[in-house]
């Protein structure tokens, strides 16, 4: 076998000179062209890794962004969402609140026009009561000035000495002193003792009696009597007419 | 990365490149050996064909036999290295041409292992596989240079040897280059899966749970793993060999047959097919060697015949 090998040149020390001149080789390349290229491309591929996390960190980021940004305006959305309804809400109380403030005040408005009306009306009713009191008041008194004559006066006098005579002292059993008698015509002698008969019996005691006539009492008299002071004349009568017509 | 267009570019450019260098080539070793002829009597023009395999044996140093192709080898070696080196120290820019040129060569290798091996196991198989394309390539470049041929050197029994020849027709460095390959692979196969790369040469699983029969099938395929192994190691050996020698045999017969029509064709073929050589070689070391590291090949050995 060695022939065989020795004739187509193997050679064991050219063999071992070739394997030499390789790791020479080797080791030469490695130092000057394979140690700076490995590092260059350990470098790179630490920078590409770097780049790698970096960009998977900016995506995570990124996503986590977009995650918050979502939740962020969803809750913004339901915020809105709900201010919107609290809004609706209290628009709608709000409105109710107007509407019923409204209609009070119209309600308010309208009893107080109602209460206007109602005032100006007693007030125009009043107003033509004392109008038409006045009316009849002077028309009676027309009347009654031209319709007085003598006989007429010495009935009302009749009249009023009658009704003093039937009152009753307050306190009863006072001392009275001076009587003074308004009449609208002068008295005659029956007359003014019929007065003063009214009188004594009123006072309990005839007691003296001035008199004076006085036209506006137009018909009637009437008596003072201490501090006491009772009015029958027609005048009196009329003005108690008129107060009563004006309620 | 890059267009159609940029790669057809490409690729018209480095045909160019190639074309240009065979001629230069062809050229050159036609002038050379026309004034070596002029020069020296005993130089014919159109050279003789004599092909011998075994390398001219020119001196003995230090017990080393120093042959052309050794020679030849050392001279590769010293311009790569001194390639290298002006590419990595060189200044201006002519040199960083160099540098570039360099690193996009280092680049390519790289991407290859890293592509088969893996970004883990890649960077440490890159220096070998690198070495042994740039070996390979350099080697059988350098045996297109004018030089080889014409030179010749007289040895003590008279006879002319060229002073310089390719080393890849000398089975010695291709067996070297074939070695180196298998321990590589050997070695890679062994630091990754330590005992059970072994198994796949011992299988006695069978034999020890008393399977006979399969057992004994088992140890023989176990056997013919060892001899493929050894196999690959000579495929490797003569692959590359032949390839070498047949180139140089064929520049000869083309420089025979047109001396003054430049074999400008054939200086080109060797270009290329240097190239194809160097990568095919350095292929199957990093993938024999993926292959032997790869834990799938577990299974294959000591498989179970139950």
């Amino acid at each position: 076998m060695s022939d065989g090998l020795r004739n187509i040149g193997v050679h064991a020390a050219s063999l071992v000179a070739y394997l030499v001149n390789f790791l020479v080789l080797l080791g030469l390349l490695y130092f000057i062209a394979y140690r700076p290229f490995l590092r260059m491309w350990r470098e790179r591929e630490a920078r590409a890794q770097e780049t790698l996390r970096d960009s998977e960190e900016a995506r995570r980021a990124r996503e986590a962004a977009t995650r918050d940004r979502e939740l962020t305006l969803a809750a913004a959305a339901h915020e809105a969402e709900r201010a919107v309804q609290e809004g609706r809400h209290r628009g709608e109380v709000e409105e109710s609140r107007l509407i019923m403030e409204g209609q009070g005040r119209a309600q308010a408005m309208m009893k107080h026009a109602q209460e206007q009306m109602r005032g100006e009306e007693r007030k125009a009713i009043e107003e033509i009561r004392g109008d038409s009191s006045d009316l009849v008041i002077l028309a009676t008194e027309k009347v009654l000035g031209r319709a007085l004559d003598r006989e007429t006066h010495h009935r009302i006098i009749e009249s009023a000495a009658q009704e003093v005579a039937a009152l009753t002292l307050e306190p009863p059993g006072r001392r009275l002193h001076v009587a003074r008698v308004a009449s609208a015509v002068p008295l005659t002698a029956d007359e003014l003792a019929q007065i003063k008969a009214a009188i004594a019996r009123l006072a309990g005691a005839p007691i003296p009696v001035i008199c004076h006539t006085d036209p506006e009492l137009r018909g009637g008299f009437t008596l003072t009597i201490d501090d006491m002071f009772v009015d029958a004349s027609l005048t009196g009568r009329l003005q108690d007419l008129h107060g009563k017509m004006r309620g | 990365m890059g267009t159609a267009g940029g790669s057809s570019r490409r690729t018209r450019a480095l045909v160019g490149i190639l074309g240009l260098t065979a001629i230069a080539l062809a050229m050159a070793t036609l002038i050379a050996r026309i004034m070596a002829a002029t020069l020296f009597s005993r130089i014919h023009l159109v050279p003789e064909i004599k092909v011998d395999l075994p390398s001219g044996h020119l001196f003995t140093l230090y017990g080393i036999p120093v042959t052309n192709t050794l020679l030849s080898c050392w001279l590769a070696t010293i311009m790569l290295v001194a390639l290298f080196a002006t590419a990595r120290w060189g200044p201006g820019p002519f040199f960083r041409a160099i540098r570039a040129a360099a690193s996009m060569v280092l680049e390519a290798i790289f991407k290859f292992v890293v592509g088969v091996a893996g970004k883990e196991r890649g960077p440490r198989l890159f220096p070998i596989a690198a070495t042994i394309f740039l070996s390979i390539i350099m080697n059988a470049w350098v045996a297109l240079l004018p030089v080889y041929g014409p030179v010749v050197a007289r040895l003590k029994d008279g006879s002319e040897v060229p002073l310089l020849r390719g080393a890849g027709t000398d089975v010695n460095m291709t067996l070297a280059l074939a070695i180196i390959a298998g321990v590589v692979v050997e070695s890679s196969a062994l630091a990754a899966r330590r005992t059970t790369y072994l198994a796949r040469f011992i299988r006695i699983r069978s034999l020890l749970r008393g399977h006979l029969f399969a057992g004994a099938i088992d140890l023989f395929t176990g056997v013919l793993e060892g001899i493929t192994q050894v196999f690959r190691l000579l495929s490797f050996t003569f692959r590359l060999l032949g390839s070498m020698t047949a180139g140089e045999i064929l520049i000869v017969i083309a420089s025979f047959l047109t001396p003054l029509i430049l074999p400008v064709p054939f200086y080109g073929l060797e270009l290329f097919l240097a190239v194809v050589q160097a990568w095919i070689f350095t292929a199957l070391t990093v993938v024999f060697a993926c292959d032997a590291m790869s834990p799938e090949q577990a299974g294959m050995a000591g498989a179970d015949h139950e």
